[in-house]
C-alpha cells in the first residue's frame, strides 16, 4: 500500500486534474484506490460529485470526529473511493495547532482503512500549513505537477525545503516520484524547464506531458475522468501513460 | 536562530530527549580518513566519529539531546593523528535530524579552527566508532539503553 500526495504550493497547475485522473487509471488497472480531497476548495470533490453535499468529509477525518470509513464515498464513474473535501478544512490549522501529535492526525485516521486499498492519493491544498504537513506525514511519496509557462524554480525549492523540514523536524522521509509537466503548449519552453530541473535538482521529469487541452476542462464539467470523456485525446493518453509509469 | 514552528514535533516535549541524526553529504575522503562531528553545547565540545552510509552516500552519527536545544557543530577530517580539514561551524536545534553538505574552510580559517581545537582538546570528549557501535550487546540491552537515554533516567 502506498500513499502519494500531489503537491505544489502554486495554484492552477492541474494538481486536482492529475490526482483524479491518475487515481482513475490505477482503478482501471484493477487497483483499489482511495482519493483524499484535502483542499478546502474541494475541487476534486466537485469534479467527481458536482454540487452534492456530504455529511462527513476530510474535515471530520482529520479532526477524528468520525471513523474514516464513515467519511468514504464511492464514485462509480471514476472507479475509486473518495473522502470528500470541505471548506471547513480552512479552519483546521487553528483547531489542530495546540494539539499533541497535530502532524499525524491524518496518518492515524487513514491507518484504520489503509489495508482496504492498494493506493491512496491525496489532493493537497496549495497553502503550506498543518493540513499539508498532515498530508506529507501520511505519504510515502509526492508528485509535483508544474506548468511550464508559469514555471519557477523557486516553487520547487520551496517544496524540497518543506520535505527537508519534515525530515529534520518531524523525522519522516518522503520520496519524490518526480515532476509532471501540465498544461503545456510550447515545446521549446518545456525543454529549457526540463534541463533546468534535472540539472539543478536531479529530479525525474516524466516524459508524459499533459497538454493544455479543452477536453480536460470539459471532463471536469461532465464529472468524468478524461480517459472516459475523451479516450482518444492526447490528455487521456498522457494520463494513462503517466499513471502506468508511476505504478512501476 | 529562527526555525518554522510548523515543523516542531509536537509529540516530543522540550523536556524529552530526541535522537538527533547528523547527516553529512558531499564529502570525499581518502582510505583511512576518519570523519568527526564536533558538537558544542554550552561551550562543551564533544567529538563524535561518523560512520559512512554506503547506500545513501553520506556520513552519519546520532546523539541523544534535549528536544529543541540550541547547539553548534561542525565536521572535521582526521588522517592518522592529524586534522586535515574542517567545515565552518553552524548553529541549529536538536531535532530528528540535521542535514548538511560538506564545505571546507579556507587554509587560514582551518588554521584558526585547528588552534581552537588544540586549546579545547584536553577538556573535550571524543566518542569513537567502537564505542557507538554496541557490538555484542543484546537487543534487549540496547532497547533499555535507548529508553534510559531518551527519558534521561
Amino acid at each position: 500500500m502506498s500513499t502519494l500526495s500531489i503537491i505544489n504550493q502554486k495554484g492552477g497547475v492541474a494538481k486536482t486534474t492529475t490526482a483524479i485522473n491518475v487515481a482513475h487509471v490505477w482503478a482501471k488497472l484493477g487497483k483499489r484506490v482511495l482519493l483524499v480531497d484535502l483542499d478546502p476548495q474541494a475541487s476534486a470533490t466537485k469534479s467527481i460529485f458536482g454540487d452534492q453535499e456530504f455529511e462527513h468529509t476530510s474535515y471530520d477525518l482529520v479532526l477524528n470526529k468520525v471513523p474514516a470509513k464513515n467519511a468514504i464515498q464511492k464514485s462509480e464513474d471514476f472507479g475509486f473511493d473518495v473522502v470528500p473535501g470541505d471548506i471547513l478544512l480552512s479552519g483546521v490549522d487553528i483547531q489542530l495547532s495546540a494539539q499533541f501529535g497535530r502532524e499525524k492526525f491524518l496518518k492515524k485516521a487513514l491507518g484504520t482503512v489503509k489495508s482496504k486499498y492498494d493506493d491512496i492519493v491525496i489532493d493537497c491544498s496549495p497553502t503550506l500549513g498543518l493540513l499539508t504537513v498532515n498530508a506529507l506525514m501520511a505519504s510515502k511519496d509526492i508528485l509535483i505537477p508544474i506548468c511550464p509557462e508559469y514555471f519557477s524554480l523557486k516553487g520547487i525549492e520551496l517544496i524540497l525545503g518543506t520535505l527537508k523540514n519534515i525530515k529534520t523536524g518531524l523525522g519522516h522521509t518522503i520520496g519524490v516520484k518526480g515532476i509532471v509537466i501540465t498544461r503545456y503548449r510550447n515545446r521549446k519552453v518545456i525543454k529549457s524547464v526540463i534541463d533546468e530541473v534535472e540539472e539543478r535538482y536531479g529530479l525525474k521529469v516524466f516524459k508524459d506531458f499533459i497538454p493544455d487541452n479543452i477536453v480536460v476542462e470539459e471532463a471536469h464539467h461532465n464529472h468524468l475522468p478524461v480517459s472516459r470523456y475523451a479516450p482518444r485525446s492526447k490528455a487521456a493518453k498522457s494520463y494513462e501513460s503517466l499513471a502506468k509509469e508511476l505504478n512501476t | 536562530m529562527k526555525s518554522n514552528p510548523l515543523f516542531h514535533d509536537s509529540s516530543v516535549s522540550q523536556d524529552s530527549n530526541v535522537q538527533t541524526k547528523f547527516e553529512l553529504m558531499g564529502l570525499k575522503t581518502f582510505n583511512g580518513d576518519r570523519v568527526f562531528m564536533r558538537l558544542n553545547l554550552n561551550d562543551e565540545n564533544t567529538f563524535y566519529e561518523m560512520s559512512y552510509n554506503e547506500d545513501s552516500d553520506f556520513y552519519e552519527t546520532s546523539v541523544w539531546l534535549k528536544h529543541r536545544r540550541e547547539l553548534s557543530y561542525n565536521f572535521l577530517v582526521k588522517r592518522g593523528d592529524d586534522w586535515v580539514s574542517a567545515s565552518p561551524q553552524k548553529e541549529g536545534h536538536a531535532m530528528h535530524s540535521i542535514l548538511d553538505h560538506w564545505f571546507a574552510l579556507s587554509d587560514l580559517e582551518f588554521k584558526e579552527e585547528l588552534g581552537f581545537i588544540e586549546k579545547k582538546v584536553e577538556s573535550s570528549k571524543t566518542i569513537e566508532l567502537e564505542e557507538t557501535e554496541a557490538k555484542g550487546s543484546s537487543n534487549e540491552e540496547e532497547f533499555f539503553d535507548n529508553l534510559i537515554k531518551k527519558w534521561d533516567l
